[in-house]
């Protein structure tokens, strides 16, 4: 880490040279469009207060202030982020602090989407963690800053904005999956998740840095021009492969997936929603803000390469999620699929692919939150019922869970009316638009095979009778059951009318640079 | 045609979301409302025909759009509906047999503890069913199709504390998922390559006229084959038929809805929809014309030896389904529609009076253990023998004449069609053998049931009504395709299917004189072996003559397909699964492991075992980051970059 942080400060000083040429010789400070980094600087500043109020709240307060700071933070954060469209709409989109924060329609709507995902993980997790008796006080904290990151992800114009925020999220994820630090399980998963994490980064890092030796900028729209003007440089064409190793890793795809049936199992369940649902989010929108933007130019050397990631990510996600005995390894197979299918997303690389992918990752989100929910109250305490065969007869047990699960496996799935099978539809479509019809044919193999294991969880539910004793564990509380009920809510609601956020998506005006 | 189309679809939808919603609606207020609702769609289809019949010509084509759906990029569907005369068969069908058989289910499942569940599944079922014949884009229909598909699971598992039925619904949704992997990649080749998937207007005039000019004729074949696949998986034939005969596990008024009348005809509705679309492509339409006389010989060979009653219905459905194909794939449209709406009719009759039988034996299905049934339920065995001679093509009975247009129309198209008319003229022949011998078994000959054990009686009025009802159409319904003389539907059907060619002379009397001959025989054969003194123990004839044997067990096992699959996909897939797990826990974990054990040197067991899953890992991304460069190095060589 040492090293990797030395390479960043240098690398950074490089950059405040680069980025502010000054005749004189004086660094300028760059200006700073506070509005702009509103919404992120909100976060930052929320999950301070919660970290540093410890010493003005009475302990017995702590809890709830936290919570609560953390929700009025995502909240202030969204109506900054509302002000920033209100600004795009007059027509001013482009870039703010030097050219570093892109501030375009794609930033701001996975801003919207990032705030959901960690309003979901609040709503879903608190009452879980609390339930768990592992609920701290820091919880809100990290999943403010996560969101921070992950938003920075989407709008960073410049690679080292980008791997800050890279560092940033995943630091808080890191910690988010040993937050059940009595068990070992978590604790070796967690510890696995975050060394390898970080080895990845480091790829990502020396990614950068070839990059910016040979198009002498880590800003993404001077990396554009660069690669707009011809040829393309061999070192170039190793930062790019460097580059998808640290992507590649955050949304789990092949050969870089081994963590994720890992940090699945291992993290609580109430948590694993906004890891599953935010790594491959923030991965996936900077995937699409440096490839199909930045390095569009560069399409045909990257194509191949990302097109044979998503074959392999497909692949292996749904053939060994075939004959997985465990539900969260089986859903964290299942989301190393997914990770493929986004990548046809990317590899598709039009404006119609973007929102596809946007419609995919808040359909996925929805899904994969809900799952997981029940997976949390299903499992029990310390996450001991997590075998697929503990759900037999959760039918009849309780119908409801059982139905809901129901919905969300179907969605997962890619079967109408759910928004599962409308992003997967429009996605493939996307694709096979511009060209890439073999891609989309391993991608319906791939689903069709995919179809078999979420249809053995639902069988197991609906016929098999209950092992065990009954457990009365598995009883909701109020605050999850609303999580769950938005999460079907927006599954089905994206399902049936998916023109409701679609005419967003449309109108939000998705075209990057380079695009 | 006014937006209260919607309405059409829209009642029974809504009877399916108060039904689960809520669980006050109980027995029998369930069952009546949900009857109500699907009656409503009828009346309202009613009125949405007698608008389409006052228009002329191309105005009968009426789109009807509730506004934009899905829009992203180029691509458009609308919330369309297509009302045209073919959609009008359709949901006049759907609609009509639906009200029937959702009244017999009053009676039928009477007592269920699931009662209200079962009407809303019902309801479910019958709006996503007239969304897939309504709509006016492919995905629309494929709405409609995945919805169809599911209440099909749904109710096939109805009864999931068996195990068999849990396990048929499985097999159900795995063997469609395989068809509707055809549909959607026939589809999106369709749209990548004519630029909408609305079937009848909007840019370039729809599918139907943008596919047939746009398409190369490599496209287009392969794009109907996709969607053909789709069709065979829906509509049980060759090679997904293996779905449908388990799909019997399902209450008995499924059966006759569901995987009889209605949403298995959904393939060659399809088929005759996209008919411009599918008629530019000839090779397809072979295939669909010899997929289907196929389909119908081997699954009649089946139903010639099945004991149990639903079986053999569900066999005989997948080859009247074959017959359809056979008319269809070679542009016969009319035809295949004709047969589809009197099978719809006497298929779900057959069933029904199956349901009866079964309700008065203790819900026994195996018809060894039936005989003279008919002196005690009298009404159930006048409306079987009418569907019975309907099936088998007695004149003047519905299945004569929608059957014989189709031999016709194949023995017209040169001499391939010839070889499909000799196939389905076998097939007609033992359709009435094995036809007769379920009709012998159960209401006629010795009774082989004892009265200590049964006390059979007629069913109630809720179950007869329909029966009686059906058995109507079943005799009326011919009257829609008399050739020459009164061709209604085919006539109707014109401006949705292009001109119907339905010539008659001498050649069309002698093939209507061999089919009824064929028909006759077959009763008469029937009775020669099921009616003798010692009929039981002659039941299977078939097996004591030379060679019959193995023959017998070889229709038994339904062709060897079933164990096929079972060890093709069931076992061969768990292998492949098994071996991919092992190659990436143990070889992709192994050569990191190996060379791990490299790059240290040879350490000791111990330091090896103690070094774990971290290193090993790491090892692994950097592998992987190699994989990578070494792949975009390659890219770089092969593009010369």
């Amino acid at each position: 880490m040492i090293r990797i942080i030395n390479t960043l400060q240098v690398a950074s000083a490089s950059l405040v040279a680069a980025a502010t040429p000054s005749a004189e010789g004086v660094i300028r400070a760059p200006e700073i469009d506070y509005v702009a980094i509103a919404p992120e600087a909100i976060l930052v500043l929320g999950a301070l207060a919660i970290l540093l109020k410890k010493g003005f709240v009475p302990r017995r307060y702590r809890m709830m202030a936290s919570v609560a700071t953390g929700i009025l933070a995502i909240c202030a954060s969204l109506i900054a982020t509302g002000i920033l469209w209100q600004r795009l709409a007059d027509g001013a989109a482009g870039t703010a602090v030097s050219g570093i924060l892109a501030v375009d329609g794609f930033a701001v709507f996975s801003k919207v989407l990032f705030l959901g995902i960690a309003a979901f993980a609040i709503l879903l997790g608190v009452p879980g963690l609390r339930r768990e008796r592992i609920m701290r006080e820091e919880y809100p904290a990290l999943v403010v800053l996560a969101a921070a990151g992950m938003m920075l992800m989407a709008a960073s114009s410049d690679l080292i904005l980008t791997f800050l925020a890279l560092e940033l999220f995943s630091l808080a994820f890191y910690v988010l999956a040993a937050f059940a630090r009595d068990l070992p399980r978590p604790q070796e998963s967690a510890l696995k998740y975050f060394l390898l994490g970080a080895f990845a980064s480091a790829f990502f890092l020396y990614g950068v840095a070839l990059a910016y030796g040979t198009a002498g900028s880590t800003n993404l729209t001077s990396i554009a021009d660069f690669l707009g003007r011809g040829s393309i440089p061999w070192i170039f064409v190793a930062s790019m492969a460097l580059i998808l190793v640290g992507l590649g890793f955050k949304v789990g795809a092949v050969p870089f997936h081994m963590w994720v049936p890992d940090v699945y199992q291992g993290a609580p369940s109430q948590v694993v929603g906004f890891l599953a649902s935010g790594a491959k989010a923030a991965g996936v929108v900077a995937l699409l803000r440096i490839y199909v933007s930045a390095f569009h130019a560069a399409r045909p050397s990257w194509l191949p390469v990302i097109a044979g990631l998503s074959i392999a990510t497909m692949a292996v996600g749904v053939v060994v999620a075939l004959v997985q005995s465990d539900i969260k390894r089986l859903l964290g197979y299942s989301s190393i699929a997914h990770a493929g299918y986004l990548l046809i997303g990317v590899a598709a690389a039009t404006p119609a692919a973007t929102s596809a992918s946007l419609f995919y990752l808040v359909s996925y989100a929805a899904m994969i939150f809900g799952a997981f929910a029940i997976v949390s109250v299903v499992s029990g305490k310390g996450d001991g019922f997590t075998r697929i065969d503990d759900f037999a007869g959760l039918a009849r047990r309780r119908p409801m869970l059982a139905a809901a699960f129901t919905v969300f496996l179907l969605g997962l799935a890619g079967i109408p009316p759910t928004a599962g099978f409308i992003a997967k539809f429009v996605l493939f479509q996307a694709a096979v638009e511009s060209g890439l019809w073999w891609l989309v044919l391993c991608g319906a193999v791939a689903s069709v095979i995919a179809a078999y294991f979420y249809l053995r969880v639902i069988i197991v539910m609906f016929v098999r009778e209950p092992e065990g004793e009954d457990l009365d564990s598995d009883e909701p509380d109020p605050i999850t059951s609303l999580g769950m009920g938005l999460a079907i809510g927006i599954t089905l609601v994206l399902g049936i009318i998916p023109q409701a956020l679609m005419s967003v998506l449309a109108g939000a005006d998705l075209v990057m640079p380079g695009l | 045609m006014g937006k209260w189309v919607f309405l059409i679809p829209a009642l029974p939808a809504a009877g399916a979301a108060l039904l689960l919603m809520t669980r006050r609606i109980r027995e029998p207020l369930a069952g009546w409302l949900a009857t109500a609702l699907v009656g409503g769609s009828f009346a309202l289809s009613v009125a949405a025909a007698l608008e389409v019949a006052k228009a002329h010509g191309d105005e009968r084509r009426m789109v009807v759009s509730l506004g934009e759906w899905i829009a992203a990029g180029k691509f458009r569907a609308g919330f369309d509906f297509l009302v045209d005369p073919l959609s009008i068969v359709m949901i006049l069908v759907v609609t009509g047999v639906g009200t029937l058989i959702h009244l017999y289910s009053i009676g039928y499942m009477h007592g269920d503890p699931r009662f209200s569940r079962f009407f809303a599944y019902l309801n479910l079922f019958a709006a996503s069913m007239l969304v897939l014949v309504l709509g006016n884009n492919m995905i629309l229909m494929f709405l409609g199709w995945e919805g169809v598909g599911l209440c099909s699971y749904l109710l096939i598992s109805f009864w999931f504390e068996k195990d068999t039925a849990a396990a048929a619904g499985k097999k159900a949704f795995v063997t469609n998922r395989v068809g509707d992997f055809g549909f959607i990649l026939g589809t999106l080749l369709l749209f990548a390559n004519a630029g909408t998937l609305t079937i009848l207007g909007g840019p370039g005039g729809g599918l139907l006229s943008a596919a047939p000019a746009m398409l190369t004729s490599g496209t287009i074949t392969v794009a109907t084959l996709l969607l053909f696949l789709g069709a065979t998986g829906k509509s049980a034939q060759l090679p997904l038929l293996v779905w449908l005969p388990d799909a019997m596990e399902g209450p008995t008024p499924v059966s006759a809805l569901i995987h009889a009348a209605t949403m298995v005809t959904a393939g060659v509705y399809m088929i005759a929809r996209l008919g411009p679309v599918f008629s530019a492509a000839p090779a397809t339409m072979w295939v669909i014309a010899t997929v289907g006389a196929i389909t119908a010989l081997v699954a009649a060979t089946i139903a010639l030896v099945q004991t149990d009653l639903k079986k053999v219905l569900a066999y005989s459905t997948i080859s009247q389904l074959g017959f359809m194909f056979a008319a269809v794939g070679v542009g016969a449209f009319a035809m295949g529609i004709f047969h589809l709406v009197t099978h719809a009719f006497f298929k779900a009759l057959l069933f029904l009076g199956a349901g009866s039988v079964m309700h008065a034996m203790n819900n026994t299905v195996d018809m060894r253990n039936f005989g003279a049934l008919r002196k005690k339920m009298a009404v159930t065995w006048a409306t079987w023998a009418v569907g019975w001679l309907a099936i088998v093509g007695i004149p003047p009975l519905a299945g004569f004449f929608s059957k014989d247009a189709i031999l016709a129309a194949d023995f017209e198209h040169g001499s391939a069609g010839k070889a499909i008319w000799l196939l389905l003229s076998l097939t007609a022949f033992l359709t009435s053998v094995y036809m007769s011998r379920a009709t012998y078994l159960t209401f006629l000959g010795k009774a082989r049931w004892s009265e200590s054990e049964y006390h059979p009686h007629e069913s109630p009025k809720t179950m007869t009504i329909p029966l009686i009802v059906l058995a109507g159409a079943a005799v009326l319904a011919g009257l829609l395709g008399v050739p020459k003389i009164l061709p209604v539907l085919a006539h109707w059907l014109e401006p949705s299917v292009g001109e119907v060619h339905e010539p008659f002379g001498a050649t069309q009397i002698v093939l209507l004189v061999i089919a009824t001959v064929l028909a006759v025989a077959g009763i008469f054969v029937a009775r020669a072996i099921w009616m003798g003194k010692n009929a039981s123990e002659r039941g299977d004839l078939l097996a004591r003559l030379p060679g019959g044997a193995s023959l017998y067990r070889f229709f038994e096992n339904g062709w060897g397909i079933d164990p096929l699959y079972r060890l093709l996909f069931v076992k061969g897939g768990t292998a492949v699964a098994g071996a991919l797990k092992w190659i990436d826990t143990k070889v992709i974990d192994g050569a990191v492991n190996g060379v791990a054990r490299l790059v240290r040197g040879g350490g000791s067991e111990a330091s090896k075992a103690q070094t774990g899953y971290v290193r090993n890992y790491a090892l692994g991304v950097a592998l992987g980051a190699l994989l990578l460069i070494g792949g975009f190095v390659l890219v770089q060589i092969v593009t010369g970059g």
